[in-house]
């Protein structure tokens, strides 16, 4: 009843005509930057950050939301209508959105990823809003070994979810965050480290610079390096776009199921929407009776993975806000954009800003009821959208990520960074090494480093308690376990043992379904 | 060289395990601050010292995971990219890595040489018409075409830096570089 009246004060609070004005145009123009393949979120956000740090905090922050929320649904566009995903995040809903599009029912392809991506994002909220208090509470009790075990998690979960096939690379890739945060002033002594004679290092590598880099230049060299795609039949004259109730009420099960997929892929740190969005699709592949549909076409499947990437975003925002730890790439800048806004995401949250957690997912439900209003009603302009040229597009956003950066400090320096981080960001991108465990090694570096050299003093060099107490021994255990599991050399030697448990066949068939 | 390939683990692997050695080595240099009578085990250094050495490990496994796939990997003859009608006057004039290498060195020269040096307007909008027109320039001799990409870029490159301009300037009151 308590989370209730908060959410009604947080509803009174954000319902000016000012904050709806924000919402509409943050949100239509993440949908924008969404559906243009090589225009990410996580670059939407980075920017949209930069642009809104004069915004007071609450504005900024919707705004920010608008930008996320909307720039991971916009990513079913360009996935219906291109077959190339807008975001990563839209990846799994071409397998089934673009065959669709082929059929002449494109139109009705994207009403359903709008009511998808609608209830996901309800879904991921309620959760949020179940979850989020008491995990704060929960943390409150962390130390500073639970803070170094929580922040290796992260890095070892993320390395190895993201990476496509080989997890060695994620965690490379995670190390290598962590070594950039090593750069500058450190927590306790303040000593400068890595500075390599730059006085402009002294404070460390800035977050944003290198997000925009990282996900702005190395992107606009991603689009401009691939082929052009070409636009599929964006509808029949008599496809509608405004889904069937009863569709929707047939696909229940699979958006409840999905939602909460998503919601929990979310808030494991650093994982992010792509594989939210297939761990939902292969959930509701597993549990269909039309699994044979699946990849040609099926409703079924569209709705699964963009309930699923949707439900991701609120998801993200638990641990974002609770452990100052991002559940995604975009989350991480929003924690960034938060610090500079006044908000100290963390445990201390619940204590020190208890409003701000329903002022969140209030602000969800705005950019929600926007995605649904816009996605259901602008399907033709979102088509033309797609046809903008890149070779005008592309210089216009590289400007922007030239001038974003510096607005911040006003210092050229943090454009050399984000140059810097684009080229090696477009560079380990090609050869696969995925961006989410670097960007959370950058934003756990510190928490890393500060935990363990503060636990070391308090134990006086002893190791002893980053294992025995019980909080840490359980990470301890997850570490391990999903060290163990993710190596390929302890997969084939399960599938072996099952294979010699199991009856002959078993593996064959229910390998296909996942 | 294909940069998701065994060889090009390789070459990273040594860059990486290079990178390793230098944080370790910085990390076992750097002030221990005795003269501030810190814990030893709160040393500015440790946590770098123990990155290197892990980055290092990372680095070795890399290499022995791209010898083992060398072995198994059989030469690449499929053409890199002739595959599809190209849909665009830049695909028709220019190869995946050639539109790559222009952006890479339009975006760099436009970082770089013109910011800081020209006015703000003044740099981005050449960058904006330059890239543009690159891109879009059209192959044949047809004249009027040339006029039209021309006049395009121009006027994109005009609005388009205008408006950033004028948003940040006046909008967010920052002193452009």
């Amino acid at each position: 009843m308590e989370a209730l009246g908060n959410l009604a004060e947080a509803f009174a609070q954000l319902t000016t005509p000012m904050m709806l004005f924000h919402v509409a145009w943050a949100t239509l123009l993440g949908i924008f930057v969404g559906s243009l393949p090589g225009l990410t979120a996580t670059m939407g956000v980075a920017l949209m950050t930069t642009l809104t740090y004069s915004l007071e905090r609450d504005a900024a922050i919707l705004v920010l939301i608008g930008m996320y929320v909307g720039a991971i649904y916009g990513g079913s566009r360009s996935a219906i209508l291109l077959n190339i995903p807008g975001t990563p995040a839209s990846a799994a809903s071409t397998l089934d959105g673009f065959p669709l599009a082929q059929q002449g029912r494109a139109r009705y392809a994207m009403g359903l990823a709008t009511a998808g991506s609608a209830l996901g994002t309800i879904v991921g909220i309620l959760l949020l809003v179940l979850l989020a208090p008491p995990l704060a509470e929960a943390a409150l009790n962390f130390g500073s070994f639970e803070f170094f075990w929580l922040a290796v998690f992260g890095i070892i979960i993320s390395g190895q979810l993201t990476a496509t096939g080989n997890p060695l690379k994620g965690y490379i890739a995670g190390v290598l965050g962590l070594m950039v945060a090593m750069i500058g002033s450190e927590g306790i002594h303040a000593h400068v480290r890595f500075n390599l004679g730059f006085s402009q290092m002294n404070g460390g590598i800035g977050l944003i610079p290198a997000m925009v880099g990282a996900f702005g230049f190395a992107e606009v060299l991603t689009a401009m390096q691939r082929k052009k795609p070409r636009i599929a039949n964006s509808g029949k004259e008599s496809d509608r776009s405004l889904p069937r109730w009863r569709d929707m009420w047939a696909q229940k099960k699979t958006i409840f199921r999905s939602g909460i997929i998503g919601t929990f892929v979310g808030i494991i740190p650093g994982v992010g929407e792509d594989i939210g969005a297939w761990a939902s699709y292969a959930a509701a592949k597993r549990s269909s009776r039309e699994r044979e549909s699946y990849g040609k076409g099926s409703t079924e499947g569209l709705i699964a993975a963009e309930t699923g990437n949707s439900a991701v975003v609120p998801g993200s925002m638990i641990p974002a806000l609770t452990l100052a730890v991002p559940g995604s790439a975009s989350s991480a800048v929003l924690i960034a954009a938060l610090f500079i806004h006044g908000i100290r995401p963390g445990p201390m949250i619940v204590i020190e800003q208890p409003d701000f957690l329903y002022l969140v997912a209030v602000m969800l439900i705005f950019a929600t009821i926007a995605i649904t209003i816009f996605g259901l009603t602008l399907t033709r302009f979102f088509v033309m959208v797609l046809k903008v040229p890149r070779e005008y597009l592309m210089p216009i956003v590289f400007t922007l990520c030239v001038i974003g950066p510096y607005a911040l400090t006003q210092r050229p320096f943090d454009i050399g960074v984000m140059v810097v981080f684009g080229l090696v960001g477009f560079l380990l991108r090609q050869m696969n090494y995925p961006m989410a465990p670097l960007v959370l090694g950058i934003i756990l570096g510190d928490l890393l480093d500060k935990s363990l050299r503060r636990g070391l003093t308090l134990s006086d060099g002893d190791l002893t308690p980053f294992i025995t107490r019980p909080i840490s021994a359980t990470f301890v255990v997850i570490i391990l376990l999903s060290f163990i599991l993710g190596s390929a050399s302890a997969k084939r030697l399960i599938a072996r043992s099952l294979q010699r448990i199991l009856p002959r066949g078993w593996l064959q068939t229910n390998g296909k379904n996942t | 060289m294909k940069l998701d390939s065994a060889r090009s683990d390789k070459v990273a692997s040594v860059i990486f395990a290079s990178l390793g050695i230098a944080m370790g080595v910085g990390g076992f240099m750097m002030d221990r601050l005795e003269i501030r009578q810190i814990h030893p085990a709160s040393i500015p250094g440790l946590v770098p010292m123990f990155l290197g050495a892990l980055l290092i490990l990372l680095s070795v496994i890399l290499f022995l995971n791209a010898r083992n796939q060398a072995d198994e990997e059989t030469p690449d003859d499929s053409p890199p990219e002739s595959t599809g009608a190209p849909s665009s006057q830049s695909e028709t004039k220019f190869t995946a890595t050639h539109r790559l290498l222009i952006t890479a060195g339009l975006c760099v020269v436009f970082a770089f040489g013109l910011v800081g040096r020209i006015p703000f307007f003044a740099a981005s909008a050449l960058f904006i018409f330059c890239f543009a027109t690159v891109f879009t320039w059209p192959t044949g001799g047809m004249r009027a075409a040339k006029i039209k990409s021309l006049l395009i870029a121009a006027t994109i490159a005009i609005v388009a830096s205008a408006a950033i301009s004028l948003l940040f300037r006046y909008g967010f009151l920052v002193r452009l570089p």
